[in-house]
């Protein structure tokens, strides 16, 4: 347990240097971190990690044949293989080489296809690559059986399907990445934009409950409730859930509407008005 | 099999040499307590060896009586204790089925929250990342001023948390930096934190990969109130009545047109905080504000991200403080709103307060709403980056009131009212100071004393209105503020048995206006606890200083219980104007009239 420990907390540790795109890092504290790097290979010159660490500090830099270099002179050191491949992977995609970056993840997958974050990498490869069915597949892979996917990796996923137009792919993404990180604010609403671009407002309207029941009473999705009835036609349960949403907004003391709920409270009493006579709010 | 069969499986394999196994495994790290509710916590330890994992809680030392299990052999153990009852403290040990590492005795301990529970502590380091004699001295020096105790209600850490000497925040350097540091306040204070650049070199928040993800459980799924993120990159819960917002300042904000995942569930987030909730406090690393030595929010694009993309929805809800670190100093704000520029925009309109904030300088910030929540009330910014290091700067942002450059920490003491925060530095001084003050009490309190008095006075209540008027007395300006700058007052009515009229008025309303040698409030709705006119003319007696209030109010049940005080006071300072009616001409059921002399 110990050893599998070790050496997935390395992998996923390489993981994250090598995926960091440099422009993240772009901030003066690479001074020190490139001081501290070069220290340590001169303090410990076959030492295969301080090689990596310098690679990694280069990456962040842009400088990326002088972070290849770093890495083959670790690889002269002993340096674990994947480790070093993931790495060449990582540099090679920042730098604009997909394809080189696919191969060095191929490798290292070849070996060890459980490294998932890897496999999501890798999906980036082949987006970058222009297959972006070859992508998805990686991303719906890691996002399956990764060991925590996140709703920012879910929705790279979504964009990569409907790229090439494959909304109902793109909803089943939603609802994959779902099934794993929880019904999320941030994937529900795209699911509910992309249930009504399909034409099923039902199907929107029990997202909408499913996103209720994820935390306290919330006049955004009273409102949205209403508004995907409006826009159905069913203008007099449209009406009831403005009326929900307002009364909600209601209990708040005035001074506590923020701009986004006073918007909200403008945009369900024009909504009202509108169905006052006796048309639909849309 | 079922976790607690699996648990009886492992205990009988464990056979007899349960306890030599229990005495020959060692606790490397913690134990550490995270995502408190009012009914559990998780508690996590790292053991030298794979066991399986076992927390045992009880009322007091030598009576631990409950157990909760993991049977699968790990190093690193998580355990959720639940069924708990709010606001009550727990003795704890942790170790294996087969029996206790650690605990089970005064040291192992932990309270669950519950609503209501004021007044409470929170300690914040951030950048402490240095395992090094500053890092000492700030944690010692939050120790002694706690009373001697390292254990307060929450812990958080505001990224770079750990550096060691590779400048990387990873597990080794956390177990020193962070795990042994502060292993003692540790084991009793639950910790939360945010990611910072230094976690993001070798952790990745896309995938929550590396080290820091590894070691900490944060709610994701609103296990502590708020809104499911979905991530422990950035998330949100709720102590006693306070509601954190934890953001990542790293990868997230950056999105100029759709909103981030981040954002999204921010908005959502803040539109759920319900209407119990008093205060707000969002954390990040990344200091929307700052002129510290390499780290300038004019020129770093996440700090521009998170003032441009954030900062807006955070105005929008009213968000009261917001701690971030980075840059190696401490830094501190006026009271602002609607800043997203850069330094050079900044004037004082931004500034919602012209004051400092400190309750013994220029006076607290006031906030009219009792709850969170209030749409542009203004937010203070505090960058306390010196947990462990002090890097030389021109801390000269215009946003900031205060800026030091010396190494410490924040003190957060929160009551249902009051937020006081405090820069304590490494040496144990207090060296900067500001508190927020929720809602107006309303003349709740009884009447200050030592007030200034004058020879005149009159004060009248009759069919819905009242008059004071205070005359041949003296009123220095420097005293009396300037109530269209910063200066809160607050005029009331007292008798005996307590508060009878008036309330707080609070600085920079549109009702006032500065006249010749004093202010002037007209407010011909009277919709301000009433108040229609408030005069204060300041100077001697022979320059006709003076003051004079007329308001209307539903008047209080009368006969007035003698002496009655009308009094003004300058909430900031505390300085304070009175006149007391002890024979009244009349007071009556419906009507009372006093005159001095």
């Amino acid at each position: 347990v110990t050893l599998r420990f070790l050496l997935v907390g390395r992998l996923a540790l390489v993981l994250a240097v090598g995926l960091a795109p440099a422009a993240a890092f772009a901030h003066a504290g690479i001074d020190a971190l490139d001081a501290t790097s070069r220290d340590e290979v001169t303090k410990h010159p076959d030492d295969p990690q301080a090689h990596l660490a310098r690679a990694r500090v280069l990456q962040m830099q842009g400088e990326w044949d002088a972070a290849l270099e770093e890495i083959e002179i670790a690889a002269n050191h002993g340096g674990d293989p994947d480790m070093l491949g993931q790495s060449r992977g990582f540099i090679y995609l920042e730098a604009g080489f997909p394809r080189m970056a696919k191969i060095e993840f191929d490798r290292v997958l070849a070996r060890r296809p459980d490294v998932y974050p890897l496999v999501f990498a890798r999906g980036r490869a082949w987006l970058a690559i222009g297959n972006a069915e070859a992508a998805a597949r990686d991303f719906g892979e890691a996002i399956a059986k990764g060991p925590g996917p996140t709703p920012e990796q879910v929705i790279v996923h979504r964009d990569a399907l409907l790229g090439i137009g494959k909304k109902e792919d793109a909803l089943r993404a939603l609802d994959a990445g779902m099934a794993r990180v929880g019904h999320v604010v941030s994937l529900e609403l795209p699911a509910i934009d992309l249930e009504l671009e399909l034409g099923r407002p039902d199907r929107a309207l029990e997202r909408i409950d499913a996103l209720a029941k994820t935390g306290p009473p919330n006049p955004l999705w009273i409102a949205r409730r209403g508004e995907i009835l409006d826009k159905a036609g069913r203008g007099a349960e449209a009406r009831a859930e403005y009326e929900k949403a307002l009364a909600l907004i209601a209990q708040k003391p005035a001074e506590r509407l923020g701009k986004p709920i006073e918007d909200l409270k403008r945009r369900l009493e024009l909504a009202l008005a509108s169905t006052d006579k006796g048309g639909t709010g849309k | 099999m079922s976790r607690h069969l699996r648990a009886t499986t492992l205990a009988v394999l464990a056979g007899l040499a349960v306890a030599q196994t229990a005495s020959a495994v060692g606790v490397v790290r913690g134990p550490y307590l995270q995502t408190p509710t009012d009914t559990s916590i998780i508690v996590r330890w790292r053991t030298d060896a794979p066991t399986s994992s076992r927390v045992k809680i009880g009322a007091a030392p030598g009576s631990l009586t409950t157990s909760f299990d993991d049977g699968s052999a790990v190093v690193d153990h998580v355990v959720s204790v639940t069924g708990l009852t709010a606001g009550t403290q727990y003795y704890y040990s942790v170790g294996s089925i087969a029996g206790a590492f650690v605990g089970d005795d005064p040291g192992y301990y932990f309270r669950t929250d519950t609503f209501g529970l004021y007044p409470f502590r929170i300690w914040t380091i951030g950048d402490a990342g240095f395992p090094n004699a500053t890092l000492d001295a700030v944690r010692d020096s939050f120790k002694a001023y706690n009373g001697g105790s390292s254990t307060t209600d929450l812990f958080l850490l505001l990224g770079d948390n750990a550096y060691g000497s590779n400048l990387l925040a990873n597990d080794a350097n956390y177990q020193t930096a962070v795990f042994g540091e502060h292993a003692e306040m540790l084991r009793t204070t639950p910790v939360y934190s945010t990611f910072g650049n230094h976690e993001r070199f070798v952790a990745q928040d896309l995938t929550q990969t590396g080290d820091y993800f590894n070691m900490f459980s944060f709610p994701t799924a609103h296990e502590a109130g708020g809104v499911s993120s979905g991530t422990e990159a950035y998330y949100s819960f709720n102590f006693h009545e306070v509601h954190f917002i934890v953001l990542d300042s790293e990868d997230y904000a950056s999105s100029p047109g759709a909103m981030s995942p981040m954002l999204t569930w921010l908005q959502a987030d803040l539109a759920s905080v319900t209407p119990t909730q008093v205060w707000t406090i969002a954390l990040w690393h990344r200091p929307p504000y700052s002129r510290g030595l390499l780290h300038n929010s004019d020129t770093e694009g996440n700090e521009i991200n998170m003032r441009q993309n954030v900062l807006p929805i955070l105005d929008g809800f009213g968000v009261d403080l917001v701690l971030s670190g980075h840059s190696h100093s401490y830094e501190r704000s006026y009271l602002l709103d609607g800043h997203y520029g850069m330094a050079n925009t900044f004037t004082d309109a931004f500034k919602k307060d012209l004051g400092d904030g400190d309750p013994d300088g220029d006076g607290a910030y006031r906030k009219e709403s009792p709850y969170a929540g209030s749409a542009h009330s203004g937010a203070v910014y505090a960058v306390n980056g010196s947990g462990s290091e002090v890097r030389m700067a021109t801390l000269d942002h215009p946003a900031h009131v205060r800026g030091l450059l010396e190494a410490g920490s924040m003190v957060l003491d929160v009551t249902r009212t009051t937020l006081t925060a405090r820069f304590l530095s490494s040496a144990g001084v207090v060296d900067d100071q500001f508190q927020i003050v929720k809602g107006v009490d309303g003349c709740l309190n009884a009447p200050a004393t030592g007030c200034g008095t004058a020879v005149r006075g009159k004060l009248t209540m009759r069919n819905g209105k009242w008059g004071w008027r205070w005359k041949g007395g003296t009123i220095d300006p420097a005293e009396a503020g300037d109530p269209t700058g910063e200066a809160d007052l607050r005029v009331c009515v007292y008798d005996q048995t307590g508060g009878l009229l008036g309330g707080d008025v609070l600085h920079g309303k549109p009702e006032w206006k500065a006249v010749k040698r004093g202010f002037l409030y007209r407010d011909r709705t009277a919709s301000r606890f009433g108040f229609e006119k408030i005069k204060i003319r300041t100077g001697t007696p022979s320059l006709g200083a003076g003051i004079q209030v007329k308001a209307r109010y539903a008047l209080p049940s009368l006969p007035a219980s003698l002496p009655v005080v009308a009094q003004l006071v300058n909430l900031d300072n505390g300085k304070c104007w009175s006149s007391e009616f002890a024979t009244p001409r009349f007071n009556q059921s419906d009507r009372f009239l006093a005159v001095i002399p």
